[in-house]
């Protein structure tokens, strides 16, 4: 039994033993959770994926004269003009009128800033007694601008349906490309180094988590939108879409290798971010769960032909057969692909490894618990 | 025996060649073409030659003589490493298996004596990391 205290203090010290969470299974498979808790402080996890509800908070300073202004564009992305004179949100999934053949959103917008580039703002406003400026047309760069943080309201969604196509044509989707009849796969997770499936009950994880988003430092805001207790499990952990978490952290602190817009042909734009929660070794228990595999981690199979809300499962694989690049599926191989990237998970783990080695920082203990109770309900069509 | 690819480019003046033809009866070459359209600007054909290497040598010599543009094609996707993630969202939509993971780093290595120049895996790529130079 260790106490966050505890653990600070070693962190402090730069004698915390810090692990990910891929490389604590041999450990405990070798050792057994009651040994390797002792012995363990930390397990950082990490995930890098398309996280579509996340977007910024900027603001841009007043010009003279000022401006109030009510619709924003950034490098032509709509930007949101009903909070007050210059402060703005950007969606990831805002998408540019006549982006070519390649979309260009928000995210992309996210990605320019955080590398530091210049983007270019244009705004307008009604012109009132105290903002007399009615259009503005200026290039900021987020070292120019006031407050920039990302305040994303459903990231690490906990687990996540893999996706098929029975239909005789291809789909686009946001699960990716998928072939006709059946003849891929798509799959996104970091499975045994995702944040939520090392701490399916959000034992350590909790409000005011201290967290790396994005190459810097950021917390756990509340409960992610859709957040949902309910799902089925296996091994001790959902194997449906359950939990999600509300992020927050500040842009300037970030680096574009952890923060890429991208576009899901046919689909849109959105953001994938690198997240990575580290995970306080209070237990046995603790470390029990944040050493699943793996192979102990499922998700069900969904066929996205099927455009109703309950799409029939059509199976349920272990994270494990995914990654190996194809799943015996009624006697069928089907060829799978990943779309969040194992190597920048990994990347993610790691650097928050080494900030916790190197006493860098520290872990919070949650000032509040996220709920144990919640599901997701359906949109009603009233007429 | 040896394998080589080329991107052929052909003008008004030569589209109708049989490019396959003579080189199967001249040059005892095998032709495999991988990819064949008509463009506002003329013709471009993929196209891979098995044989042996003089006979290849003189293959190239010979179209190039009838007025055909011929290049070696060795790197027919282009992927541009800064903005791949290897995600590994191109692994299942490629028809030869060109795309896979490494299993030590998780990146995701293209193996180019596999592909053939189709152009599957370009729309899949979330980061529009992959181009095919035509």
């Amino acid at each position: 039994m260790k106490t966050y205290g505890e653990i600070n203090e070693r962190i402090r010290q730069k004698k915390a033993v810090v692990y990910t969470a891929e490389e604590v299974i041999d450990l405990v498979r070798s050792k057994g959770a009651e040994k390797a808790a002792e012995k363990v402080d930390v397990v950082t996890t990490g995930t890098f994926g398309a996280m579509c509800s996340s977007g910024a908070f900027l603001n841009f300073g007043h010009s003279d004269p000022p401006i109030r202004m009510t619709d924003v564009r950034l490098n032509g992305v709509e930007a949101y003009g009903g909070l007050a004179a210059v402060d703005t949100y950007i969606g990831a999934t805002a998408t540019r009128e006549n982006g070519g053949e390649f979309g260009y959103g928000g995210g992309h917008v996210i990605e320019e800033l955080i590398a530091g580039n210049r983007v270019r703002l244009r705004a307008w406003g009604p012109g009132t007694d105290c903002y007399v400026r009615k259009d503005i047309d200026t290039y900021i760069t987020l070292d120019d601008i006031n407050e920039a943080y990302l305040f994303n309201p459903r990231n690490c969604y906990q687990n996540y349906a893999s996706a098929t196509n029975t239909l005789d044509r291809t789909l686009y989707t946001y699960m990716g490309k998928l072939l006709p009849r059946m003849k891929n796969v798509t799959y996104s997770t970091s499975g045994q180094l995702s944040p939520l499936l090392n701490d399916p009950h959000l034992e350590t994880i909790g409000g005011g988590t201290r967290i790396f988003l994005g190459g810097g430092e950021g917390y756990v805001a509340w409960q992610g939108t859709q957040y949902n207790v309910n799902a089925p499990e296996r091994n001790g952990v959902p194997t449906s879409g359950a939990r999600t978490l509300a992020l927050i952290g500040d842009m300037k602190q970030m680096d574009r290798e952890y923060v890429r817009g991208m576009e899901m042909y046919r689909y849109g734009t959105s953001l994938a971010i690198g997240v990575g929660i580290p995970i306080p070794i209070l237990n046995a228990d603790v470390m029990k769960r944040a050493a699943i595999s793996d192979e102990e981690l499922y998700t069900n199979l969904v066929d996205y032909s099927v455009t109703e809300k309950s799409r029939a499962i059509l199976g349920q694989y272990s994270y494990a057969e995914l990654r190996s690049g194809s799943i015996d599926h009624e006697g069928h191989k089907i060829r799978t692909s990943p779309l969040s990237s194992y190597r920048k998970a990994r990347q993610v783990a790691e650097k928050l490894k080494d900030w916790i080695e190197n006493g860098e920082f520290l872990l919070t203990e949650p000032t509040f618990k996220l709920p144990t109770s919640g599901e997701v309900k359906p949109l009603e069509v009233r007429r | 025996m040896i394998q080589k690819r080329y991107k052929l480019k052909f003008s008004e003046e030569n589209l109708q060649e049989s490019v396959a033809y003579i080189l199967v009866s001249k040059f005892n070459i095998q032709p495999n073409i991988l990819r064949a359209e008509v463009r506002d600007d003329g013709g471009v054909m993929v196209l891979e030659m098995k044989g042996r290497q003089e006979d290849i040598d003189a293959s190239v010599v010979y179209l190039s003589d009838a007025g055909i543009s011929i290049k070696a094609f060795d790197k027919q996707i282009l992927k541009d490493l800064d903005k791949c993630t290897d995600c590994g969202a191109c692994i299942s939509v490629c028809p030869t298996k060109c795309f896979t993971p490494d299993p030590a780093t998780w990146e995701i290595v293209l193996n180019y004596d596999k592909c053939i120049a189709c152009g599957a895996c370009l729309n899949a790529c979330p980061f529009q990391a992959l181009t095919l130079p035509l």
